[in-house]
């Protein structure tokens, strides 16, 4: 992209997540988030991969300490417009190097709430839910 | 784009003063939860709150967690309530060269370890 501006749409910026290997972190993310219309907008840099709706907020990078991804208590949750598109974004994370987390499914401490959960390649906890 | 993000703690009263302060200096009321704390909106909510699988919070390398801020005083007073509710500093407010679309941003981490910032467009374009 020739001039990325982060999103800034709602409450969340954007939200980054540590990769040990961009290219296997990234074909994971070209399939799962590419299922929910998230596109790979390209890389910024060495280091970091841009996705998003038109405009950059969600960046897959090589941590900046040179550290390996670690951790334990985050996850990021993606918007589905459907329950179709929460199987989608599960099946093609599944089948791109993610490792299940929870199935497609209701999730009964929110209201028509219907999720499915993955690890990314470095472990990151993604999750897709719609509520339609 | 985002339901929701999780952020992990170990305390919940030490996480809850510290996301009260910065998140109400951007706008958003928090709701306190048995195992942490909520701050809901239409257009994604934050979660800061005890892993759900029992172990212990550790701090997740590489991740950083952003929010809009409507202008370059809102990010001045999120990165000065949250050094002084817990927070240590992690990057001054300014102008974030590197960053696309070169934001005016600061950096926080917050009690647990938990790297966050807060956005706002740059006012010079």
């Amino acid at each position: 992209m020739a001039d990325p501006v982060i999103s800034g749409d709602g409450v969340f910026s954007h939200a980054c997540v540590g990769a040990s290997d961009l290219s296997v972190s990234t074909k994971f993310y070209d399939a799962a988030l590419g299922a929910l219309g998230i596109n790979n907008l390209g890389p910024f840099g060495d280091s970091v991969v841009l996705y998003g709706k038109g405009k950059p907020a969600f960046l897959v990078l090589k941590p900046g300490n040179g550290a390996a991804p670690s951790g334990n208590g985050v996850t990021i949750g993606f918007a589905a417009s459907s329950q179709a598109d929460v199987d989608a974004f599960h099946k093609a994370g599944l089948a791109a190097g993610g490792a299940d987390e929870g199935a497609p499914g209701p999730r009964g401490h929110l209201p028509n709430a219907y999720a499915a959960y993955l690890r990314d390649p470095a472990g990151n906890k993604v999750c897709s839910y719609t509520f339609a | 784009m985002f339901t929701h993000s999780f952020l992990g703690t170990n305390d919940v009263d030490r996480s809850r003063a510290f996301y009260n302060a910065v998140m109400g200096a951007l706008g958003h009321a928090g709701i306190p939860l048995p195992h942490g704390t909520a701050y809901p909106s239409d257009s994604g909510s934050l979660i800061v709150a005890k892993p759900a699988n029992g172990e212990a919070h550790t701090v997740s390398n590489g991740h950083t967690l952003g929010f809009s801020a409507k202008d370059t005083a809102t990010v001045d007073a999120f990165h000065a309530a949250g050094l002084a509710s817990g927070g240590t500093d992690n990057g001054a407010p300014g102008i974030r060269p590197n960053a696309p679309g070169q934001p005016y941003g600061a950096y926080l981490v917050d009690p647990d370890g938990n790297k966050i910032c807060a956005f706002a467009p740059n006012p010079n374009a």
